[in-house]
C-alpha cells in the first residue's frame, strides 16, 4: 500500500509540476493537493521503513503550490500589442466606411 | 385589444433616450472558463463605442474585442471582432461584421441591412472558403448581437417586474433567433473600477443548442443612469464561463 502511495504522490507531483507551467490557472492545485494527501499517507504507512522519498514527494508538492499560488498572485494576465490584429481592425473599419457610404447612397 | 396593449408596453419601456449609449465609452472585461472546475482567466473583452461619419450621416460603432491573453497565445489564440454600426439614438443597426480567429479557425460575416429593416444582405466565409452571399428577410425589430447587447442597456427596467420576459430577435449565423431576456431581480456585485453596483440580473434564452440550461446564462447590468454591464455569465454546449468587468472608462 506504502508503494501504491509513493506511486501516486509521484505522478500527481508531476502532473502538477507539467500544469504549473501551463497557463491553466490554479488548476493544478487539484493534483497537488493529491500529490500531499499520498505523500503523508505513504509517510504514515510503515513507520519502520525509509521516509526519504516520500518526505522528498512532500516538499516537492509544497513547493509546487507555492509556485501556483504566487504564479497566481504576482503574474499579471496581459494582452500583447497585437499589429495584425490593430490592422484588421483599422482596415475593417475602412471597408466598413465605405460600405455604409454605399449603403446612404442606396438607402 | 391586448396585442395593441402589448405594443404600447413594450414601446414605453424601449423609450427612446432613458439610458443613452455614449460615444467613446470602453468597458474592459476579463473573460474566463471553466476548466477541471476552476475559472481560468482566459482572454480579454473590450467593449467599445466611437463615432463614425460618413459624407451624409453620423453612426455609432459598436465593437467587441476578444483577444487571448499572452499566456495563451500559443495554444489558443483568438482574435474576434464583433462590431456593428447603428443608428446612435434608437441603435438600428445599418452593418454588422463579424471577422473571427478562434485557433486554426477563421470566420468573417458582413451583414448590410436595408434603411427599412426588413432585409438584409450577408456575405459570409469560413475557414477561407469562397464567400457566400444570401439575402435574409428578417422583422423590422430584428438586431444583431452586438447591437441587441446594447439595446439591453436602454431599456427601462425599472418598468419590469420580476419574472417578465422581453422578446428580441437577433440574427446569427445568418438565421434569425428569437431570444427573451427575462428579469430576475436586483442583486450588488463586484464592478471592477467603479466599486460594487447594484444590477438587474437577466436571465437570456434562446431557441438555440448553443445556449444550454434554465437561466444558466445571465447579465448584471447596473441600476443607476450608465446601465453597465458588470457581470455576464454563460453556459454553451463546451463548458461554462464567465466574463467579468475590470474598467470602465468614458461611461
Amino acid at each position: 500500500m506504502r508503494k501504491v502511495f509513493i506511486v501516486l504522490a509521484s505522478i500527481f507531483s508531476l502532473i502538477a509540476l507539467v500544469l504549473t507551467f501551463l497557463p491553466m490557472g490554479t488548476i493544478a492545485l487539484i493534483p497537488v493537493a493529491l500529490a500531499v494527501v499520498f505523500s503523508l499517507l505513504a509517510m504514515t504507512k510503515k513507520r519502520e521503513k525509509s521516509q526519504v522519498l516520500p518526505k522528498i514527494l512532500f516538499f516537492l508538492s509544497i513547493v509546487i503550490f507555492l509556485a501556483i499560488i504566487a504564479k497566481d498572485v504576482f503574474v499579471k494576465d496581459k494582452i500583447v500589442v497585437d499589429q495584425q490584429f490593430i490592422q484588421d481592425k483599422q482596415e475593417s473599419i475602412q471597408d466598413a466606411k465605405m460600405e455604409l457610404e454605399g449603403l446612404d447612397s442606396i438607402n | 385589444m391586448k396585442k395593441v396593449f402589448l405594443m404600447l408596453c413594450l414601446s414605453a419601456i424601449f423609450q427612446v433616450g432613458v439610458s443613452q449609449i455614449k460615444p467613446n465609452e470602453t468597458l474592459i472585461f476579463s473573460g474566463s472558463y471553466e476548466l477541471g472546475g476552476m475559472m481560468t482567466n482566459l482572454a480579454q473583452v473590450t467593449m467599445r463605442t466611437e463615432p463614425m461619419n460618413t459624407s451624409k450621416k453620423t453612426y455609432l460603432r459598436l465593437s467587441i474585442e476578444v483577444s487571448t491573453f499572452d499566456k495563451w497565445d500559443s495554444f489558443f489564440k483568438i482574435r474576434d471582432l464583433y462590431e456593428s454600426y447603428v443608428e446612435p439614438i434608437t441603435l438600428k443597426p445599418s452593418l454588422y461584421k463579424r471577422n473571427v480567429l478562434e485557433g486554426g479557425y477563421t470566420k468573417t460575416e458582413k451583414y448590410s441591412f436595408t434603411a427599412a429593416g426588413t432585409s438584409l444582405t450577408s456575405v459570409a466565409s469560413r475557414m477561407k472558403r469562397a464567400e457566400t452571399k444570401r439575402t435574409l428577410n428578417v422583422p423590422a425589430s430584428a438586431s444583431d448581437v452586438v447591437s441587441m447587447v446594447y439595446k439591453l442597456r436602454m431599456i427601462d427596467l425599472s418598468k419590469i417586474k420580476n419574472g417578465q420576459s422581453l422578446p428580441f430577435v437577433i440574427i446569427f449565423d445568418e438565421k434569425q433567433l428569437p431570444v427573451w431576456v427575462k428579469l430576475l431581480g436586483k442583486e450588488t456585485i463586484p464592478a471592477g473600477n467603479l466599486g460594487k453596483k447594484e444590477c438587474y440580473k437577466l436571465s437570456i434564452s434562446a431557441k438555440t443548442n448553443k445556449l444550454k440550461g434554465a437561466d444558466k446564462n445571465l447579465i448584471w447590468i447596473s441600476a443607476d443612469s450608465k446601465r453597465i454591464p458588470c457581470l455576464i455569465k454563460f453556459s454553451i454546449p463546451v463548458g461554462v464561463g464567465q466574463v467579468t468587468l475590470l474598467k470602465a472608462t468614458g461611461v
